[in-house]
């Protein structure tokens, strides 16, 4: 857009400013073509102009006063040099100064100092607690209920058993912490679990509907060293979405949908009751308090280590032939059927290649009694066909395969 | 957050016998449910059971008089009876609580490495109210006749002498310092002082700001006429905005 | 967003089975037993992976073992493994959004493992040009919260900001697939040149009308369709905002114009002209950029005519409405 018009729109303004009484908005309504000459602000323009010297302070509307440039010298960038140097430095002070003398160095078990140093005894208030929580519950101190650590440290060593388990089984374990914080420990008990996590929120129906929710989302079929393998792509295509073998919350009461959904599917969870959770929605109960990080980091690593060690204890065995779990029945299924379509089309090479030789015998003469062989053959394996297709119930299976299906009815 | 009351959920401790009995069925007899993963894992470790009513762990003796059935079997108050100590003493020196307190332990079993009989200093523990409250109860428990009084008495000085001895030395080390060219930097009042006269200083410069800008208006509304035509009644506002200025920028910081 | 990609899914999977059938079209004759075989070539031929849409960058699954490779090319053999079990490929399985999350997880520990890594001021990094939450969203496939995005991004950014000597391979990799592949801040403007005749070429356009116009020093002479601008413009307004740029920056009597304008009316030729010269004029003195788009000579007006709508009686003006 052409500014010309700007001293006539804008003209209100530029006359009521006190300053801006000039003659560029007159100047910039003229039409004559060698009018008030025009300074330019940049050195250069100006350098470039050389005309009309005698009147280079006019303001002009589109000149503004040019910053001189004022260059610094500049300093090379040391940042990274400083950095090494930082780091060196530290590593050479690692050993200055007093020796401390390390008296506490933390032990593979779950001892109650430790859950009681990451705050796992504190419940709630005492009004707002869930009275099918007595049984943790140690007392009243300073109005909030206390929860009683031994209880604690025995059903954790509960949950982390069957933790260890169910990973040993090879099942899918799915570790949930959905409140703000908690990523990184559901994350970090997911990584060392081989296991799946979520941190985000639940979307209703995951499980109960994951057919319209999980659909697409990748897996893969992989063997008892868990290496994948290939050739189910159309299983992978047809099959239904997992489901969690086992479910671990850090905050059931914020997912009550969740563990409604695993236990109409029937799959068992652990969960982090604290004094005013409802403890029947989860299978087993770690009685602790869900508010603190440091407590569920804790719980959330001995699960982690538990499924660990599990995932360890199931490679060892599978390397040395031992498989600890069973293949899923659609996967069987799916298999059974694929040796069965191996055997007809070795069938019908067979035939083809006999068909071949019979015709060039007779040269084109197709009548007789290998041709009735031929049919009886076909009939057969259009028998075993139709059964394939019942039992597959729309697996699939080619449109030629289909329409030969519904031929022979 | 508010919640209605929890609904009771039977199912997710019931998921063995549930499945157990999906598996059993008769109904279709060719149909096979195959065994989940976690089958054999929830035979061998079964849930706690959950909604049996304890027998809360006591903390007192039982009282007698008491009627209501109810109370049987909710969580009762652990009291203890350093508790009305600690209070005593904090009620008696609020100041003792604005001290810095050292909150980090060891392995959780500090407080077995303490032998309240040498006295109020242990190691690994600065003075603080703790350690009178845990020696007095040492007194009251382990030196026969000694009421809480006494013993509060008897440990409450010892307390001060110690405390005394702190300042004396932390005193004659500032000193010894000094002496040889530290420098501790400005005290709490001093860098009060400074931030007040940044902010004096801040609305100075603002409130100059402002003169300057209600001149220019002034200015600008009257320049269409003569200038000279009305100079008091221009000036005078300006003026007195000055003077106000000036007299409370004048102050001397208090 | 999952309906979409169970969509996309659905027609790969067609296009596979379709080129199977094609070429079994091209096949010798079939007898009636080829009815027992298709299986068998869908299954062989089908090379596709069942992963959703993935970025190229973060494409990391490398699936199936090299021996078990043959066993999938051979066309007669089936899959014959006494233990097989479906895994999901992301740990994010459940969150519906696997992708985006498992990124989301990559850059959260990125930030926590580098938090102390010098940084750079914002405005002295190298500009990136970053994907919008919908960029992102079309290019995963996935519909990603604009909370989470927002979420990710502030840590993306934060981590962007690390010092470019002592910037850690994985980091970049990391925030790969939050980058735009093309970077267009890195664009350089193109050079226009002066020819062996010391004529610059520049072209402008405004309203549907496009001019092009040949600037040579001279003395001042315009010609606009081989005609001089008094001709070619009837109106004072269009002359003098055809030369605008020139006048403006005093120029008229040191430039000669040689001008093609076509399309359009007369003040839609003048302004675009006004642009050709102006561009013109900046080659051969580019210093002169600046006045001339503080004057509105370099800027292309976008403004068109609108379409028609059906239903109104113009663009926008509807037919006048009446109660019965």
């Amino acid at each position: 857009m052409i500014i010309r018009e700007f001293g006539l729109r804008q003209g209100r303004n530029a006359l009521a400013a006190p300053l801006r009484r000039g003659q560029q908005c007159l100047r910039a309504l003229s039409t004559e073509t060698s009018g008030t000459p025009v300074a330019t602000a940049d050195p250069a323009v100006e350098a470039a102009l050389q005309t009309n010297p005698e009147n280079p302070t006019v303001p002009s509307l589109f000149a503004r006063t040019a910053k001189p440039t004022r260059r610094r010298p500049v300093a090379p960038d040391t940042t990274k040099a400083d950095w090494e140097t930082a780091q060196q430095m530290r590593h050479n002070l690692r050993n200055v100064g007093a020796q401390v003398e390390h008296r506490y160095s933390p032990s593979d078990d779950v001892t109650l100092e430790l859950l009681m140093a990451s705050q796992a005894h504190m419940g709630h208030h005492a009004s707002v607690w869930n009275p099918a929580n007595a049984r943790y519950i140690y007392g009243i101190r300073q109005g909030i209920h206390i929860i009683s650590l031994e209880q604690t440290a025995a059903h954790l060593r509960r949950a982390a058993r069957v933790v260890e388990e169910v990973a040993y089984h090879g099942g899918l374990i799915l570790f949930v912490g959905t409140r703000p914080g908690q990523t990184q420990i559901v994350t970090q008990a997911a990584r060392l679990a081989k296991a799946c996590h979520l941190f985000t929120k639940w979307t209703p129906g995951t499980i109960t509907n994951s057919d319209k929710i999980l659909p697409g989302i990748p897996v893969e079929i992989v063997n008892e060293h868990d290496q994948p393998i290939g050739g189910f792509n159309q299983h992978l295509m047809d099959r239904r979405a997992l489901v969690p073998d086992l479910v671990v919350c850090l905050n059931p009461l914020e997912n009550f949908t969740m563990l409604r959904e695993c236990s109409q599917a029937n799959v068992p969870t652990i969960g982090i009751v604290d004094t005013n959770t409802e403890p029947t929605w989860v299978t087993y109960a770690i009685p602790a308090n869900d508010d603190s990080l440091r407590c569920l980091a804790v719980i959330g690593s001995v699960l982690g280590r538990a499924g660990e060690a599990g995932q360890k204890r199931r490679m060892e065995d599978a390397k040395n032939g031992k498989v600890t779990w069973d293949t899923p029945s659609e996967i069987k299924q799916f298999m059974e059927i694929q040796q069965k379509r191996a055997r007809w089309a070795k069938r019908a090479a067979d035939e083809e290649a006999a068909a071949s030789d019979t015709s060039g015998g007779l040269n084109g003469n197709s009548s007789g009694g290998g041709a009735t062989k031929d049919s009886e053959v076909f009939d057969e394996s259009m028998q075993e066909l139709q059964m394939e297709v019942d039992a597959a119930n729309a697996d699939d299976v080619s449109p030629q395969l289909r329409k030969m299906a519904r031929r022979t009815d | 957050m508010v919640r209605g009351p929890a609904q009771r959920q039977v199912r997710p401790a019931r998921v063995y016998q549930t499945v157990t009995t999906l598996m059993e069925h008769r109904i279709k007899p060719r149909l096979a449910v195959q065994q989940p993963v976690w089958y054999k894992v929830v035979e061998s470790i079964p849930p706690s059971e959950i909604l049996t009513r304890p027998f809360p762990p006591q903390h007192r003796q039982p009282n007698p008089r008491a009627r209501k059935a109810s109370r049987l079997f909710q969580p009762q108050k652990l009291v203890y009876k350093e508790d009305e100590l600690r209070k005593k003493f904090y009620t008696d020196h609020p100041w003792e609580l604005a001290r810095p307190r050292m909150i980090i332990e060891m392995d959780g079993k500090d407080a077995l490495r303490c032998d309240w009989s040498k006295g109020l200093r242990q190691p690994g523990m600065p003075l603080s109210g703790e350690c009178v409250v845990q020696r007095q109860m040492y007194l009251m428990e382990n030196v026969p006749g000694i009421t809480e009084d006494t013993a509060y008495d008897q440990v409450r000085k010892e307390f001060y002498k110690l405390r005394q001895e702190e300042e004396i030395e932390r005193r004659i080390a500032q000193e010894e310092a000094r002496m040889v060219g530290a420098y501790f930097g400005q005290t709490f009042n001093q860098v009060g002082m400074k931030l007040e006269d940044q902010q004096f200083e801040r609305w100075k410069r603002w409130a100059t700001r402002e003169i300057e800008k209600i001149q220019g208006e002034q200015t600008a509304a009257y320049s269409s006429f003569d200038a000279s035509e009305d100079p008091e009644a221009a000036d005078l506002d300006v003026d007195s905005l000055r003077e106000d200025l000036e007299s409370t920028a004048n102050i001397p910081p208090a | 967003m999952s309906s979409l990609r169970t969509g996309f899914r659905c027609l790969r999977d067609i296009r596979q089975i379709g080129k199977v059938a094609a070429t079994a079209q091209w096949q010798p004759t079939s007898k009636a037993s080829l009815a027992y075989r298709p299986k068998q070539a869908i299954n062989a031929t089908r090379s596709i992976t069942t992963t959703a849409p993935r970025l190229a960058e973060t494409t990391t699954t490398e699936i199936i073992p090299s021996d078990l490779e043959p066993a999938d090319q051979d066309q007669s053999a089936v899959v014959q493994v006494p233990y097989a079990r479906a895994v999901p490929v992301s740990p994010s399985y459940f969150s519906r959004k696997p992708i985006f999350n498992d990124a989301f997880v990559i850059v959260q520990d990125l930030a926590r493992k580098y938090a102390r890594l010098p940084i750079i001021p914002r405005d002295k990094v190298t500009p990136t040009a970053w994907r919008t939450k919908e960029q992102y969203r079309l290019a995963v496939g996935e519909h990603v919260k604009g909370r989470d995005y927002a979420t990710c991004m502030k840590l993306a950014k934060r981590l962007n900001q690390i010092h470019p000597d002592l910037m850690p391979e994985e980091v970049t990799a990391g925030l790969l697939p939050f980058k735009r592949e093309v970077n267009y801040y890195l664009n350089q403007p193109k050079i226009q040149p002066i020819d062996q005749y010391g004529r610059s070429h520049g072209v402008g356009k405004r309203k549907s009308s496009v001019a092009r116009a040949w600037v040579v020093e001279g003395t001042g002479e315009v010609l606009v369709n081989g005609k001089p601008l008094s001709e070619a413009f009837g109106r004072v307004h269009d002359r003098e905002s055809a030369v605008w740029g020139m006048k403006l920056t005093e120029r008229l009597d040191k430039y000669n114009v040689w001008a093609m304008v076509s399309g359009g009316g007369t003040t839609g030729q003048a302004e675009a002209l006004a642009l050709a010269i102006a561009k013109a004029l900046c080659v051969h003195e580019p210093a002169l950029k600046n006045p001339l788009r503080r004057a509105g000579c370099i800027t292309r007006d976008p403004r068109k005519v609108e379409r028609k709508k059906h239903g109104h009686v113009k663009a926008r003006k509807m037919p006048t409405w009446v109660k019965r």
